[in-house]
């Protein structure tokens, strides 16, 4: 199955969701609790250690939640937009900030793409090589804790 | 060759994703700061197997070409011929410019 007919071959986020809802391929309580944490926490913003607010809309959260890692623990992006780190320049005024939290005593990385008008686009956990590999190559530190 | 779908938002938030279908469960590799690959997860839940997508922010502006990852598979959207990742980002890239122009003169 793919997009719907009538409108190219490019599929809105909520379309992909529902289809794989649709497909078995992701429960469709996985994306209700995303929904809510979205509903609850949010829109509202988070605030991130430099005391930023941060949006998400909720397209974004669509695509976020594509990351199964994610998805399964969507309490995860509200953890870490609040445990950023530093934050690195990127062209076009975007920004690109790495986040440490601890869950079970297992440290979780993050890579967070923020735009400039302080939505978060795009989350990846990533790790400590990833990290290192982004800290040598990403612009300039904006921010750092 | 993959069939592939893509999603796409609109050039405000300008990040395209183009996935293989069908989906599996995955999770994003870093490839830059501007080019994300998905991977299947292992049963650890890390991002190891074959490649399930891609990702590039700021894609109506993006010309790395070069910086793309190397991957040995032609991609085909739906009732269109394989093509590689390369070449099939560049199609979509100027059909997803000509309909941001078509809407910025339409606003």
């Amino acid at each position: 199955m793919g997009p719907k007919s009538g409108q190219g071959s490019a599929e809105p986020p909520r379309e992909r969701i529902e289809r794989l809802v649709a497909e078995g391929l992701m429960p469709w309580a996985a994306v209700e609790q995303a929904e809510r944490l979205w509903q609850e926490r949010l829109r509202h913003s988070v605030t991130m250690p430099n005391g930023e607010q941060v949006w998400i809309t909720l397209d974004d959260l669509y695509h976020v939640i594509v990351d199964s890692r994610i998805w399964r623990h969507p309490e995860r992006i509200v953890r870490a937009l609040e445990s950023v780190f530093e934050i690195r320049a990127l062209e076009h005024g975007r920004r690109l900030a790495f986040s440490r939290w601890y869950e079970g005593g297992r440290e979780r990385l993050a890579a967070l793409v923020l735009y400039p008008d302080r939505t978060l686009r795009t989350m990846h956990l990533i790790d400590e090589r990833r990290l290192r590999r982004y800290t040598r190559k990403v612009g300039e530190v904006v921010w750092r804790q | 060759m993959v069939r592939a779908t893509v999603v796409w938002d609109g050039p405000e938030a300008n990040i395209i994703r183009v996935f293989v279908e069908p989906a599996l469960p995955s999770g994003a590799v870093a490839h830059d700061e501007e080019i994300t690959l998905y991977r299947a997860l292992d049963q650890n839940e890390e991002p190891t197997g074959p490649v399930t997508g891609i990702e590039i922010v700021g894609f109506l502006g993006f010309d790395r070409w070069d910086a793309l990852p190397k991957l040995d598979l032609l991609w085909q959207l739906p009732g269109q011929e394989p093509l590689p990742l390369d070449e099939l980002l560049k199609r979509e890239q100027r059909r997803l410019r000509q309909e941001a122009e078509r809407a910025a003169s339409l606003a």
